[in-house]
């Protein structure tokens, strides 16, 4: 006996089976490595450990069915479910109506205690009732897994579906009850800030940073103040004196050419300061090297000399001086040669007085010294981002827990706000670029669902996608993960919702393979049948927005968009037929032309709107019917087709084969009513 | 032959050892008037499963009845004997006897006094799973339940589906308890006073019980029984003779 022929079956009895799963502790009170040896035993959670060092945390599951019920099959199972609720998921183009559900639980007193503590048989006395007692042992039972397991009462649990996964939401304790409310696992996604905040926090205040300042000049004019610092990207310029064009007979380059020459002045922290380069130099056969003499640079302690050109052998290597003056081509050259690219001109400054504009109160850094302290470092990688406030950073190297080598503002992001001690540590998330399912797999990940929740569909679609790669700017601004997972649905025109299975779903809208027909025969429960012809639904025009640049700004924010595309429906619009204008509007934070084939991601525009046109340019009419539990094989998400002599077509005739997509499914007792939205092709 | 009710238990006092207890389906189980929670035995050997009231005060209670619910005894084809320590040996009270079904059911016997109990199943086919058992005392009747004498009336809460061509698409029934009301007459002060007792130390604190409406015990209409908590309430008009006209308990229950 299965669970697919007791639903063929023409009678039978429904029985219900919820888990909890709750956290617990895996060891044994008293028993190494857990070192409680005084007073009362635990009961195995964490708010009564009494060796919280040692806690090892794990998932035990409490089960239970229906009042009534025979769980003679289902032994671990208390038949405390008095009522389920259950507001199902209802699919939309932008996302999921949350899923809740609500089980009512019947409470009793206990003689004993043996499902929930191991140790009841050391207890003086047992006392209290079930559900009073879990939650005063469990007071961290929120977001915890709930599952809704449907059957019949001649199966074992192992035959039976799972029709709900979600999170704990509340508890609501009565005299002799108790009342569970749960959310579906993407509601779940709402509670998560993106990006993700990480249990860093910020152990000193840290400064602004101006960046990128390009001179001296603009340095001394910063609204800065004490501490703050100023990252400056110039380099001076290095007079020679004279040029550095001289050539000169006696050296060894013998290879005759053009050559370019560059100068760099360096202080004592290796930074250049200022340079001068010379190039399209001439070195004719016979004219063996360049003599070379430039004016000294204050705060300059060496010089270093690079040739490039014909001589290829140079390239990436340089000559360091002293002194001004310099002949290169010499046969000593060889041996003072150091491998090393040309500098980029990074310097930092930090303000140790009150007055800006005074270059004494400058104090020149190393990259080094651009640090940071954290309270707790031990979880972050060896180097990599973080974000904080509107800031993004880089940090290059680790050392306990201080942060070394950062990069303020990166990724566009604003370096001139004070961070104050204290303030939390956000995790860059990386969906950045890649193909679209990977990418919303990555963002389901970061919203902490295991991988088992997730639909193979996912991985399907994935393995199977020839579009676009989608492109996602390093976030700076917080937002719901939520709002960033269903903007990456949409952008690749699929819709994603909570399966009846507890698992999150994907479906591209373009697939409308039908899982069957729903007739007036076999499945249409008499009188159920009604429509709503959802005028609502329709458009005349299609706009997408794309190729974000700005991720400091909202995702609807139009001003961060460089890319708008739109599609008219010039003849829905015109005076015969609607006379409307009606616009759907998007604002695409993953289509993008960077890290694709330039054109590919316009094409791809140019499709999706057309297949949102196709789609709803006529309102897509509703239909709710009931159909028997026979038919609980149909799942949201199904596409059928409806052939009923109820809904009737321009000819008059019954509907014959109409496909419908189903967008919400709701158990009633003995019968099922599904809410259909059509679907043009 | 008239009604029985077999109710208390004195397992709730008593230590028990059991010869073993599968995991997660310990012993306790037994104790707590619950059905659906189990005692389970590791395999198919022989299992005592021993009561000692020593120490608890109901040493020398009379005990007049054993009875099971929640088990599997039928179909693990169990052999099952009940034996008294009689101070100095182990007494046959019951000799082997099988269950005759997996629903509720019990054996009564003259009762009898002992500080430890055991039951003894043998010849097991498979592994014993009980979800309770109870050790304790048995009202009886002199009649059955008055006319229309009903064995139990159950309706069934069901939804029927047809289609809009007219066809039945399917039944889907859910679960009932069997409504058990009975009443009794006339009855006798001796009666009277089974039923007090019944009353005052076991279904007023609305624990469950065994109740039997046609006296057979091991028959089909043995009922794991409790009387619902919004007709916690016995019913004893008195005649001015020695009978009391008729007592009556709402009750309700299942297999």
């Amino acid at each position: 006996m299965s669970f697919g022929s007791e639903l063929a079956s023409i009678s039978r009895r429904r029985q219900d089976v919820v888990a909890i799963t709750l956290d617990t502790c895996n060891l044994t009170w008293g028993v190494a490595p857990c070192t409680a040896s005084t007073g009362s035993k635990c009961y195995n959670t964490y708010i009564t450990c009494d060796d919280k060092p040692h806690y090892d945390k794990r998932g035990k599951k409490y089960f239970f069915t229906n009042a009534g019920a025979n769980n003679f099959k289902i032994p671990e199972a208390l038949p405390y479910i008095t009522e389920i609720s259950d507001l199902p998921t209802e699919i939309k183009e932008n996302g999921t109506v949350t899923k809740r559900l609500k089980v009512r639980f019947a409470d009793e007193p206990e003689l004993t205690d043996t499902v929930m503590d191991k140790y009841y048989a050391d207890r003086a006395t047992i006392q209290g009732s079930f559900w009073q007692k879990l939650v005063a042992r469990n007071p961290n039972y929120k977001g915890r897994i709930i599952e809704l397991y449907e059957g019949f009462d001649s199966l074992s649990v192992a035959d039976f579906t799972l029709r709900f996964a979600g999170k704990i939401e509340n508890i609501t304790l009565g005299n002799g009850w108790c009342e569970i409310e749960a959310i579906d696992l993407l509601r779940s996604l709402d509670d998560i800030e993106f990006p993700t905040p990480m249990n860093i926090k910020l152990a000193e205040k840290m400064y602004r940073m101006f960046n990128n300042v390009t001179s001296q000049a603009e340095m001394l004019a910063l609204p800065a103040e004490q501490y703050d610092w100023a990252y400056r990207v110039d380099r001076e310029t290095l007079t020679a004196n004279p040029a550095l064009s001289d050539s000169n007979p006696n050296g060894v380059l013998n290879d005759a050419g053009t050559y370019g020459i560059t100068v760099v002045a360096l202080n004592a922290k290796n930074r250049a300061l200022a340079s001068n380069t010379q190039n399209g130099l001439t070195l004719n056969t016979g004219d063996n090297c360049f003599t070379l003499s430039w004016t000294a640079y204050s705060g300059a302690t060496k010089y270093r000399i690079w040739l490039s050109g014909a001589g290829a052998s140079y390239d990436n290597q340089y000559i360091e001086r002293i002194g001004t003056s310099y002949t290169l081509g010499t046969t000593a050259d060889s041996g003072n040669l150091y491998p090393g690219t040309i500098p980029n001109a990074q310097r930092y400054y930090e303000l140790t007085g009150t007055d800006p504009t005074n270059i004494g109160n400058w104090i020149d850094r190393s990259a080094a010294e651009v640090e940071i302290d954290v309270d707790n470092a031990s979880t972050l990688a060896s180097s990599g981002y973080f974000q904080v406030d509107e800031e993004i950073i880089y940090y290059a190297t680790k050392s306990s827990n201080t942060l070394r080598d950062l990069q303020r503002g990166v990724l566009s992001s604003n370096s001139e706000a004070t961070h104050e001690s204290g303030t939390q540590l956000y995790a860059i998330a990386s969906p950045a670029t890649g193909n679209p399912f990977q990418v919303l797999q990555d963002l389901l990940t970061l919203g902490g669902i295991a991988s088992g929740y997730i639909s193979s569909a996912f991985t399907t679609l994935e393995a199977a996608w020839t579009g676009i790669d989608f492109s996602f700017l390093p976030y700076s601004k917080k937002k719901k993960l939520s709002e960033i997972y269903f903007n990456a649905v949409r952008s690749v025109d699929c819709i994603s919702w909570v399966g009846e299975d507890g698992k999150i779903k994907i479906k591209e809208l373009t697939n409308t393979t039908s899982a069957g027909d729903l007739n007036d025969t076999e499945n249409i429960i008499s009188g159920s049948i009604s429509r709503d012809l959802n005028e609502e639904s329709r458009y005349t025009r299609w706009i997408l927005h794309w190729n974000r640049f700005d991720g400091t700004k909202d995702l609807d924010d139009l001003e961060s968009y460089s890319n708008t595309t739109v599609l008219v429906d010039a003849d829905a619009e015109s005076t015969n037929y609607y006379n409307d204008q009606v616009q759907d509007e998007f604002f695409s934070a993953f289509i993008a032309d960077t890290g694709n084939i330039a054109g590919d991601a316009s094409d791809y525009v140019d499709d999706l709107l057309t297949a949102w046109k196709t789609r709803t340019k006529q309102a897509q009419e509703i239909v709710t019917l009931a159909v028997e539990l026979k038919d609980s094989g149909y799942k949201t998400g199904d596409v059928i087709t409806l052939t009923t002599t109820r809904l009737q077509d321009i000819d008059g005739f019954g509907y014959s084969g109409v496909k419908f997509l189903i967008i919400k499914k709701e158990p009633q007792g003995g019968r099922i009513r599904l809410t259909l939205k059509r679907i043009y092709e | 032959m008239g009604s029985k009710i077999a109710y208390y238990n004195f397992l709730q006092f008593a230590a028990l050892t059991v010869t073993s207890q599968a995991t997660g389906f310990p012993k306790a189980n037994l104790q707590d008037f619950r059905d659906y929670t189990y005692w389970k035995a590791t395999g198919t050997g022989d299992q005592t499963i021993e009561i000692d009231l020593n120490g608890s005060g109901y040493e020398a209670s009379y005990v007049g009845y054993i009875g099971f619910v929640g088990h599997n005894l039928k179909t693990a084809d169990a052999a099952i004997q009940l034996q008294k320590w009689n101070g100095t040996e182990w007494e046959v009270v019951l000799s082997d006897f099988a269950a005759p079904h997996d629903h509720a059911f019990f054996k009564t016997f003259t009762a009898d006094t002992a500080a430890k109990w055991r039951v003894i199943l043998s010849s097991l086919a498979a592994a014993p799973q009980i979800g309770h058992i109870g050790l304790g005392q048995v009202c009886e009747f002199d009649y059955l339940p008055d006319a229309p004498f009903n064995l139990g009336g159950e309706r069934v809460i069901a939804t029927q589906e047809i289609s809009n061509s007219g066809n039945l698409l399917g039944v889907v029934t859910d679960y009932a308890e069997v409504e058990l009301s009975s009443t009794w007459s006339p009855v006798s002060t001796t009666e009277l006073a089974a039923v007090e007792a019944f009353w005052d130390n076991h279904a007023r604190y609305g624990r469950p019980f065994f109740y039997a409406p046609d006296g057979d015990t091991d028959g089909n209409y043995v009922y794991w029984a409790h009387i619902p908590a919004d007709s916690l309430e016995l019913q004893k008009p008195r005649s001015t003779s020695v009978y009391v006209d008729s007592i009556s308990l709402t009750m309700r229950g299942h297999r």
